[in-house]
């Protein structure tokens, strides 16, 4: 079991992972490589939308890493900088495969001030006019979970890349805010837009999931 | 403070981001809205639902072999070109 270098690892212990590194500690790279595979690979799919390209990225991530290991200054985390090189090299490929679509996500399309998507939510006064409704969920419901589990991650599939990239890096891989906003080079405010907007539909699904279940229960 | 402003700053309430006026609306807010209580509480569990997908998504998260083995490779390599040049200094 690998257990994940954490974030936010303390500077000390970051200046010797670094040091261990520099000096080609080939136990402590393997050890990093695998620990980060998971998440890097997911986040580069949920950007690419293609499980074999996305490998592909995170093996040119980590070339350039050992690449650039001399050069890096420590301004942000060594995770934060390994993820800004992931999220340059999904984007040099998306281009590269003219994947338009996903390229513009980041860097194009303006993103409007207001967090939540729900147009005609509110009443022009700013109270509910379609108030969320009723359900709870347990922790034993077990069944309803795993049931839940697939409605979620349909529905982050089906999400616009921005906001798919953004859940995906926060509430997937647990990654903190600051680490997401440097490696995607978007501002707070646009992470927490597009983070809100991630969440709000999947609470939306799940809703739906669950009103349909009542139905059904009900008929 | 309205039902709108209240969802709009949920997401950095939830990440203990509001400063402390801000957040003393949105708790006074809540304590009075029935309705953004249960938005805040459902908004709790549909985040909780999707880390713990993330944590099952992970769990087996070693690197594959032949990714592994060419990462490696040039890993060494650079090692070996600075000691190269270690020691021609």
């Amino acid at each position: 079991m690998h257990d994940m270098p954490s974030t936010r690892t303390g500077q000390s212990e970051e200046s010797l992972l670094l040091e261990r590194l520099r000096l080609g500690d080939e136990t402590v790279f393997a050890e990093l490589v695998d620990a980060w595979h998971g998440s890097l690979h997911r986040v580069a799919t949920s950007y690419l939308e293609d499980a074999a390209a996305a490998e592909e990225v995170v093996q040119e991530t980590w070339l350039a890493v050992i690449d650039g290991l001399d050069r890096f200054q420590g301004r942000s985390s060594l995770k934060t900088w390994v993820f800004s090189i992931l999220m340059n090299k999904a984007r040099t490929r998306a281009r590269r495969d003219a994947r338009m679509v996903v390229w513009s996500a980041f860097d194009e399309q303006p993103i409007e001030a207001s967090a939540d998507p729900h147009d005609g939510r509110f009443k022009k006064k700013g109270s509910w006019q379609h108030p969320p409704l009723k359900w709870t969920i347990t922790p034993e419901d077990t069944l309803l979970r795993d049931d839940l589990a697939m409605v979620i991650k349909r529905t982050i599939e089906e999400l616009p890349a921005n906001q798919r990239v953004v859940v995906t890096m926060r509430d997937l891989q647990g990654l903190d805010p600051e680490d997401v906003c440097q490696a995607l080079g978007i501002t707070n405010a646009n992470h927490r837009v597009l983070l809100h907007r991630a969440r709000a539909a999947i609470r939306a699904a799940i809703e739906r999931y669950m009103v349909d279940g009542e139905e059904e229960k009900t008929a | 403070m309205s039902c709108e402003e209240f969802t709009e700053m949920l997401t950095d309430y939830l990440d203990g981001r509001v400063p402390y006026g801000r957040r003393l609306g949105m708790l006074m807010h809540v304590a009075m809205c029935s309705h953004c209580r249960r938005y805040l509480r459902q908004m709790r569990v549909t985040i909780d639902l999707t880390q713990d997908l993330g944590a099952q998504d992970t769990q087996p998260s070693r690197a594959p072999d032949e990714l592994k083995s060419e990462v490696m490779r040039a890993f060494r390599e650079r090692a070996a070109s600075h000691t190269e040049q270690g020691s021609e200094s």
